[in-house]
């Protein structure tokens, strides 16, 4: 946990930096006047700070023993599943249209994420389908992209 | 008087026949959404945002409004019967209400938590009617400098009652500036940290934002685990509460009612504070506190009473100052913005319609509430028993649409995708998403304000300190911020958990 957390802060002034040099080209202006990126360089200025200090002082805590004894197992797989199915459904919207991608996608999970039979999973992405359909572009008139099969 | 008939006009706009359908779907919706687990208020507003687009605004704004308020009924419900709270603001209905169910008091705490609520929200819009036109009037005198010193004020309380370390919670609320930043300058019209994605011209949407941190980023700390699905079975009769309860109830409902419309008022306090402070207080001032979490009556009143005051409470800086005290409500800021009304001080004089519709349609929804909810607990508890891998993939579909509809931009789902993965990975190492989603929304409006001043005061920093009302503020401020270190690093937020 102390390494991720030191991660963590190195990501924060890593971050801080970045924004700084960027809002440097924006340009800071004067006081009197100040420019686009004055804002953004004061906040990663103090963003800056604060990670360094953070930094310190996890640098200055004792290493904890037995951190990761009792842990419970992470399912990574599921939360990347997710991600990827998130985002693919995004980019194939357009194409494939509102109603075959909402049924891929909740048997996707369905069938993957905690594993139903064929049955329960096409069953619940065909329902989820047609209701999410009727109520977004039927009901609350949407216009989410019907895609190929044009409906 | 004039108070009276400007009330009295704003229940003819609230009882209007539409307008009583958007309030009864507005309830009936953030009842479901309180009742749902992951899916809070604030994304459930994010969800219905894009569908108002074409609904009036008074319409809109007492739809959202009753969204809001809606979930705040469904989160006690759930928090008593099955001991999970629907949304954060009910964690601390669990402690009291699920020991009285347990005990067979189903029905009385249902009765008492619905009948706080429904207390509260009156007594509250009364306070919010002669509050909120009297703050309105003295935010007149505010210039730029005020209303600076006032969101540095709010965002200084978040930090302060933020999980975690004063440190962190700061980090997050910088990151939520910058992330503000990201669009076109507000004054001069410069595109910043776009990198030429179209997306990022009008910035980071608080809407994909919010459903990514809170609905996205809940699924993901569900699915990593197995599920485990406990439902407590207890039969609900006798919902209306006996003599004694009222009487062990009425002074809780009192307090919690003031304590959640004051305590609400302030930027970054949420809903959620108040409730676990008047858990604290009903504890404390108790004849039998060894009775409190094992089901005392009082322990549900108050925090409920709390809850329903708080969430009219948030109204008051959003109408009347135009400043939102937390993602609900920012949301509620914009759904306004969107059909180009401009919230704040003249709000009240420019569109009475609005203010006085959506005060009375408080009242009204409340009524709603207390009629639709008792009967409808059957329903809510069925919507529970769904299984959560059916639930999961209903929310995550919700959270797509809600977040694609903004626009229609694929673009969009894929920044609350990342937000969501952001909400998952700050869940994880103990960093909390509510100074971010504030800071992202006060962000643009600090950074006007202090640029304003700065040019007012020809560069002098000094304008924030010889301005009184800000330099109160800032005051404040800087004593929230230092306060730990004084008082030993003791935190409220420390002391409440202890005490809960």
């Amino acid at each position: 946990m102390r390494r991720v957390l030191l991660c963590c802060n190195l990501f924060w002034i890593l971050f801080a930096l970045i924004t700084c040099i960027e809002a440097y080209r924006l340009k800071l202006g004067a006081v009197t006047k100040p420019g686009s990126g004055f804002f953004p360089f004061s906040a990663g200025l103090v963003m800056l700070v604060l990670a360094l200090v953070a930094l310190m002082q996890l640098t200055r805590q004792e290493k904890k023993e037995g951190e990761s004894a009792g842990r419970e197992e992470v399912r990574w797989w599921n939360i990347m599943i997710i991600l990827a199915a998130v985002g693919a459904y995004a980019f194939t919207l357009e194409t494939i249209g509102f109603l075959i991608n909402t049924f891929l996608f909740v048997t996707l999970l369905l069938k993957v994420i905690e594993p139903q039979s064929w049955k329960a999973s096409l069953l619940g992405g065909v329902i989820a389908a047609v209701a999410a359909n009727v109520l977004f572009n039927v009901i609350f008139k949407a216009q989410i992209p019907s895609g190929i099969l044009g409906f | 008087m004039e108070i009276l008939n400007q009330l009295l006009f704003g229940f003819s706009v609230a009882l209007q026949p539409m307008n009583l359908i958007y309030c009864f779907f507005g309830v009936l919706v953030g009842t479901l959404i309180g009742v749902l687990p992951g899916v809070g208020p604030a994304a459930a507003l994010s969800l219905l945002l894009p569908v108002t687009f074409h609904v009036p605004p008074v319409s809109t704004i007492i739809l959202l409004a009753g969204i809001t308020y809606g979930a705040m009924y469904g989160g006690s419900t759930t928090s008593i019967l099955v001991n999970i709270p629907g949304e954060a603001a009910s964690v601390v209905t669990c402690l009291d209400g699920y020991q009285m169910a347990r005990n067979g008091r189903a029905g009385p705490a249902l009765g008492i938590a619905a009948f706080a609520s429904f207390i509260a929200g009156t007594i509250t819009v009364f306070i919010l009617v002669f509050l909120a036109p009297t703050l309105a009037n003295a935010a007149l005198k505010f210039g730029p400098p005020e209303y600076f010193a006032l969101m540095v004020l709010g965002l200084s309380i978040m930090v302060y009652l933020a999980r975690g370390s004063i440190i962190n919670a700061l980090i997050i609320v910088c990151f939520g500036l910058i992330l503000g930043t990201i669009g076109l300058d507000p004054m001069v019209g410069v595109p910043r940290f776009v990198y030429r994605i179209n997306t990022l011209m009008d910035g980071v949407g608080l809407v994909q934002v919010v459903i990514g941190l809170f609905g996205v980023s809940e699924v993901l700390i569900n699915v990593e685990r197995t599920f485990k699905q406990e439902i407590f079975k207890t039969k609900v009769k006798g919902l209306l509460p006996n003599r004694q309860d009222w009487r062990q109830s009425i002074g809780p409902i009192g307090r919690g009612s003031m304590l959640g419309f004051f305590l609400g008022i302030i930027p970054g306090m949420s809903v959620v504070i108040p409730t676990f402070v008047s858990y604290v207080i009903e504890k404390k001032l108790s004849k039998h506190p060894e009775k409190f979490g094992s089901g005392a009556i009082e322990g549900v009143a108050g925090p409920e009473a709390a809850n329903n005051a708080a969430s009219t409470g948030t109204l008051v800086p959003m109408l009347s100052l135009g400043i939102p005290t937390g993602a609900s409500t920012a949301l509620l800021l914009g759904a306004l913005m969107i059909h180009g009304i401009r919230p704040g001080p003249l709000l009240i004089q420019d569109a009475p319609e609005i203010f006085w519709g959506v005060v009375a349609s408080l009242y009204v929804g409340n009524i709603m509430l207390l009629v639709l909810n008792l009967p409808l607990i059957g329903l809510w508890v069925k919507i529970l028993k769904i299984p959560y891998h059916f639930l999961f993939s209903l929310i995550l579909l919700l959270c797509i649409v809600g977040s694609y509809i903004t626009n229609n931009n694929p673009y969009d789902v894929i920044i609350m995708v990342t937000f969501g993965l952001v909400g998952y990975l700050m869940k994880k190492f103990d960093y909390e998403a509510a100074p971010l989603v504030l800071a992202l929304v006060l962000g643009p409006m600090m950074e006007t304000a202090l640029r304003r001043s700065l040019v007012i005061s020809d560069g002098g920093f000094a304008i924030f300190f010889t301005r009184p009302i800000s330099a109160s503020f800032l005051i404040v401020a800087l004593l929230v911020l230092l306060s730990p270190l004084v008082l030993k690093k003791k935190r409220l937020r420390e002391d409440l958990r202890a005490a809960e």
